[in-house]
């Protein structure tokens, strides 16, 4: 892997499709750590993270002609199915737990939720105390950095979101827009 | 509602957050595709999403990129060897695109919706994304419009390729037929110095002089403008018929000339000229 080579996202789709080594190089290289730190929060282990990582990478290298470039960058895909892969995870984690009927190990609770009631403060603890690593969501307002957390990270739908903040669905559409023009004005200190 | 309040009420930010309902989905990706103002929104909070990815990257341990490409290749090995019925399903093929008992009403993935839904897409649908563009632009039914000649298009075009293979073959059977008939020779006609690759054939009946033409490669006459076939008798241009562009391809009856030793086409005046324009000549071929 040459680090001096920049592709573009349409040259490394193209690549993508003759499965080729030298794109899954450059596909590791540069979106692993964006991957692995998303998932990393959604899961918060190592160990779950490792696997859903590997699931994630065969995902993509498999369904990369599934890709539609009208409906986005591949990045944003390949972010929805970083999100996807870890949420369901974690869900049949929980379902296995649960067969087995033991008690539920560390911060999943048995609907594949986590932290159902634990205040967002705590788990913004819990997650900068397992990762290691604060996030810059919790420089937001406390609302949006609680639709950031359950829509984002927990992948709850917006009645799901709506029933649990006692809210009308159209303000949990509005506040996930104040939410991410919010994150976007912060993401331009950080660049 | 217009095109402003629709993109500020927070759906394109819920789509993009996979938050937004199967509906909701399939009504936004109906307007975007008509509204340049909605797709740039889609597209920023897109960019957004990325760049917060970006800001959260964590780098994964080391191992794990020679563990990952590993298990690709041992995954696509198995496949080259194994009949597709025998595969071991694996997490990593669960379909992405499955939503799961939980989330039954919204599919959590929006930017990889499967293939078949496309053809799909609820009448419902479209009259909402259609309404909401009507609003707009006062064009939303130009779009399921647009969509039916679309359909209708294709039909036509569909129809239209099926009728000229069925013209192309007949007429290739009655070229096949003529050059293997043994009563009836075939002369090739070559273009001539300034019109190379130019091509006609005449299929010449022994018994009768009956003359065909089937053009196979000279340029659509211009306006006005006809090819005209001659028969050289005796060193002297005899007129063999005039060339009908409609024929379109198919091999045409001309006139019966006895002794003919060549054939040549010209370009003519429309209806012929009693003796061919020499400078006009296109394509020219000896018995």
């Amino acid at each position: 892997m040459n680090p001096v080579i920049k592709l573009s996202e349409e040259e490394l789709i193209s690549l993508l499709q003759h499965k080729d080594e030298k794109a899954f190089n450059y596909l590791y290289d540069n979106y692993s750590g964006a991957i692995y730190g998303l998932i990393l929060r959604i899961v918060i282990s190592k160990e779950y993270a490792e696997e859903v990582i590997q699931d994630v990478f065969m995902k993509v290298w498999k369904n990369i002609g599934q890709y539609d470039v009208s409906k986005g960058r591949l990045y944003t895909w390949m972010i929805n199915i970083s999100r996807n892969t870890a949420i369901d995870y974690l869900k049949s984690k929980s379902y296995q737990n649960e067969q087995k009927n033991q008690s539920l190990s560390n911060f999943v609770n048995e609907d594949g939720s986590q932290f159902e009631n634990s205040h967002i403060d705590d788990i913004g603890m819990k997650r900068a105390d397992l990762i290691g690593m604060k996030s810059i969501v919790y420089s937001l307002k406390r609302e949006w950095q609680e639709l950031i957390e359950l829509a984002y990270y927990q992948g709850f739908t917006q009645i799901e979101i709506a029933d649990k903040l006692s809210i009308p669905i159209g303000t949990v559409k509005t506040r996930t827009r104040n939410a991410l023009l919010a994150l976007k004005e912060l993401l331009k200190d950080y660049q | 509602m217009d095109i402003q309040s629709y993109i500020s009420s927070g759906i394109i930010e819920a789509y993009v957050m996979g938050l937004a309902t199967e509906e909701e989905i399939q009504i936004l990706e109906c307007v975007q595709k008509n509204s340049a103002a909605v797709k740039q929104a889609i597209m920023e909070a897109q960019e957004t999403l990325a760049g917060f990815a970006e800001q959260e990257a964590i780098a994964p341990p080391t191992h794990l990129k020679a563990a990952i490409w590993a298990k690709i290749q041992e995954e696509e090995e198995r496949e080259e060897t194994a009949a597709p019925e025998n595969k071991i399903p694996l997490i990593a093929e669960i379909p992405v695109v499955e939503p799961t008992p939980t989330r039954e009403n919204t599919v959590f993935v929006p930017n990889h919706a499967p293939v078949q839904r496309a053809n799909k897409v609820p009448f419902k649908t479209i009259a909402a994304a259609a309404s909401i563009l009507f609003i707009v632009s006062a064009g939303g039914l130009v779009y399921l419009n647009q969509e039916q000649q679309k359909t209708q298009k294709q039909l036509t075009a569909l129809q239209q390729e099926q009728q000229q293979s069925q013209l192309a073959y007949n007429n290739l059977q009655k070229k096949w037929d003529m050059s293997s008939n043994p009563e009836m020779k075939t002369i090739a006609l070559t273009g001539v110095e300034k019109h190379p690759g130019m091509k006609a054939m005449v299929y010449l009946d022994h018994k009768t002089n009956q003359a065909y033409l089937s053009v196979e490669n000279l340029p659509p006459a211009p306006k006005d403008q006809q090819y005209q076939l001659w028969a050289i008798v005796d060193g002297k241009p005899v007129d063999a018929g005039m060339y009908d562009p409609r024929s379109d391809g198919s091999v045409q009856k001309m006139y019966a000339v006895a002794n003919a030793q060549a054939f040549a086409i010209t370009l003519e005046k429309s209806g012929g000229s009693p003796s061919p324009t020499m400078e006009n000549m296109y394509v020219m071929g000896k018995i």
